[in-house]
């Protein structure tokens, strides 16, 4: 590998923070020159993801020291499968959404390409970094671009739920900073690797302040994830976005997930000693809860775009839920589950613009933003957007019946692939875990999965119906190609998905077999060794 | 206001020394308490006594709003610079041991251009969101 192969791993973290901080310097009057900015950014960051993906594949774990200061002292970003998985799809779903926000979105309100940018730079931040209090950094980043994008194209209903949302997030991160201190007075480490390392001495009398402090940032992420009794900000913010806005959110809350998925097997695994296991019963009850809830919720949202936040919400559940059963094998297909259902919500929330534009209280919405934002053109917003393409309604119909499909898991797309591999490695268990409660849950995860999806199912078909086959008023909604096209690009991926399910499902099961057994991890860290020349850092 | 002939003088005659102050906390900042953001924040003070004792006309004319709002970019472009630089020169992002001739100078100026982003982007935010309150009651 050469020596520069190995500065890849910072480029998706500085290539964003870069061209947010180049937006900055021009102000509203050049969209088409911020545009084009944002998008060669992003597709950059797309493509060195995508490169990084292929690296972490077939080579172990890369990590790269910031300032070439050695491991517990200064700051890594650590590259493995699961963090690469991630970088390629937050990628493709800035790239998608970006897109689609060039039809009217990006000009909507100020600095929305900046804010697009800083967000991609807090989310690749998370994924990257090594250390506990860098990601609170990162958090933060992302979450202040979030605050911005949350209010992009105003309106009464958007500062409502933005300002609920920010309220929410901000108190989340004040839990997250008060667990980092609590974590750090006792063990004197914020690095994820050391700290694992560490874990396992702490003394009898410091173990319940660091579990303390560990329950104390289990309960901001699970803020960001979703989990039930935590997730009523998420109905009211993710609604309110503008489209664009709320499919690249559809990845915030896999960010909450991801973060649990890393530290949850790193710090409290197998190895951990005394705190072995500890907050898996948590996010297990946490997580059945939440697809209850989100089960539910689907069934009785009358909007689309409730319909697709609960989605979100049953899509949060199933992932805790597999992360609180601790099994590689489910982790594996969780994996593949959180990839397609992301693609998936994503997706459906760009479509659910494009169809709610021809009906009337979504044009009313749109007409407030125009009025509240001082659109020059007093035109109606349906008349500058797009033209009635020939077989609009059809293409969107497929769409609809393909975003259907997936929720539900019904077979020939990606979504059944998810559910059953799911299925599969809860009735196949490995030796470990046969204890009663185990087995127990696993049947509740299994009635709820597939209950989910019949709930989803009858969800998508009754609004599919009344959209579709019996609409009250026939207009056909006025759609342009740029914002076609990334919905049936996020689609054929899920397609894709399918098509190639051995090789991604293979990949999968390596990330997740490397995620439970974090052994190699905490080496690679702490035995990376600061070197005086460009070389290699990347080990086996 | 305008008659205040005390007030108006007094605030000429220590807004240098503000200026001073702000630097001299910059540049304690390397081995000592300090820094870029306790300067930033001097620094958009001065702004601010100027908007009091003279109004906000004249404090635009010192750091005009095109200003003020590119400043923000720069410093963090100033601080991404500094860690491609280190980049580029064959080491690691933000290893500063390439920037001089012996590791302890490189640092030094490493660090010296770090703080010199934070100062650029802290003045210029403090002193955005301080014309963004001021500018509201207009």
């Amino acid at each position: 590998m050469s020596g520069w192969m190995h500065h890849l791993l910072v480029l998706p973290v500085v290539l964003p923070l870069a061209s947010g901080a180049l937006l900055l310097m021009y102000n509203e009057r050049r969209p088409f020159l911020k545009g084009v900015i944002n998008l060669i950014s992003t597709l950059a960051t797309l493509y060195v993801a995508v490169m990084l993906l292929r690296l972490a594949d077939t080579s172990s774990t890369g990590v790269y020291l910031l300032g070439n200061w050695p491991a517990p002292f200064g700051i890594v970003l650590v590259l493995d499968r699961l963090s690469a998985l991630m970088l390629v799809l937050t990628g493709v779903l800035a790239a998608a959404s970006l897109t689609f926000a060039f039809a009217r979105w990006h000009t909507a309100g100020a600095h929305f390409h900046s804010l697009f940018q800083f967000l991609l730079m807090g989310v690749n931040g998370v994924y990257l970094t090594g250390d506990m209090f860098n990601l609170f950094v990162f958090f933060e980043v992302m979450l202040a671009a979030s605050y911005g994008l949350v209010l992009h194209g105003s309106g009464p209903q958007r500062i409502r739920a933005g300002l609920h949302y920010i309220a929410v997030n901000l108190t989340a991160s004040f839990l997250f900073l008060i667990g980092v201190s609590l974590i750090y007075s006792v063990t004197g480490t914020l690095n994820m690797a050391d700290l694992a390392v560490r874990l396992p001495a702490v003394t009898e009398s410091d173990r319940g302040l660091v579990e303390a402090g560990a329950a104390l940032l289990g309960v901001a992420f699970l803020v960001k994830a979703g989990m039930w009794p935590l997730s009523f900000w998420l109905l009211g913010a993710y609604p309110a976005a503008a489209a664009p806005v709320a499919a690249i959110f559809a990845i915030l809350s896999k960010v909450g997930i991801y973060v649990l998925l890393r530290l949850s097997p790193l710090l409290f695994g197998a190895q951990a000693g005394a705190s072995a296991g500890f907050g898996s019963q948590v996010l297990l009850i946490g997580g059945l809860a939440t697809i209850a809830y989100g089960m539910i919720g689907v069934l009785a949202s009358q909007a689309m775009a409730r319909l697709a936040s609960y989605s979100i919400l049953v899509s949060s559940g199933t992932l805790l839920a597999a992360i609180g059963l601790s099994d590689a094998n489910l982790t594996g297909s969780a994996l593949f589950y959180l990839v397609s259902s992301t693609l998936t919500i994503a997706a459906f929330f760009l479509l659910i613009e494009l169809i709610e534009r021809g009906q009337s209280p979504a044009a009313d919405l749109l007409a407030v933003t125009a009025e509240a934002f001082g659109d020059e053109d007093e035109d109606e917003p349906e008349d500058e957007v797009g033209v009635a393409l020939p077989g609009t309604l059809a293409i969107l119909g497929v769409c609809f019946a393909g975003c259907g499909m997936l929720l539900a898991g019904l077979p020939p797309l990606s979504g059944f692939i998810a559910k059953f591999a799911m299925l599969a490695a809860v009735f196949a268990p490995p030796a470990t875990g046969t204890e009663g409660g185990i087995a127990l849950a696993g049947w509740i995860f299994t009635g709820l999965l597939i209950l989910s999806g019949l709930a989803a199912l009858l969800a998508m078909l009754r609004v599919g119906i009344r959209v579709f086959w019996a609409p009250v008023d026939a207009t056909v909604p006025r759609v342009l190609v740029v914002e076609l096209v990334p919905i049936i690009f996020l689609l054929l991926l899920t397609l894709a998905l399918t098509v190639r399910g051995g090789p991604v499902m293979r990949y999968m099961e390596d990330t997740a077999s490397a995620v439970h057994a974090p052994e190699r991890y905490i080496d690679s860290v702490l035995t990376a060794p600061p070197v005086p020349a460009p070389a290699a850092q990347v080990h086996r | 206001m305008s008659l205040d002939l005390i007030l108006r003088i007094g605030t000429k005659l220590i807004l240098p020394f503000i200026l001073l102050f702000a630097l001299y906390v910059q540049f304690h900042g390397d081995y000592g308490p300090g820094g870029g953001f306790q300067a930033g924040v001097i620094t958009s003070g001065v702004v601010v006594l100027l908007t009091i004792t003279f109004g906000l006309e004249a404090a635009q004319r010192m750091a005009p709003q095109a200003v003020v709002q590119r400043m923000i970019p720069l410093g963090v472009l100033i601080y991404a610079g500094t860690g491609v630089a280190g980049l580029l020169l064959g080491k690691n992002f933000l290893d500063y041991s390439v920037l001089g001739h012996d590791a302890v100078h490189a640092h030094e100026l490493g660090i010296f251009l770090v703080e010199a982003g934070v100062l650029v982007t802290v003045a210029g935010t403090m002193t955005a969101i301080f014309y963004a309150f001021v500018e509201r009651g207009r």
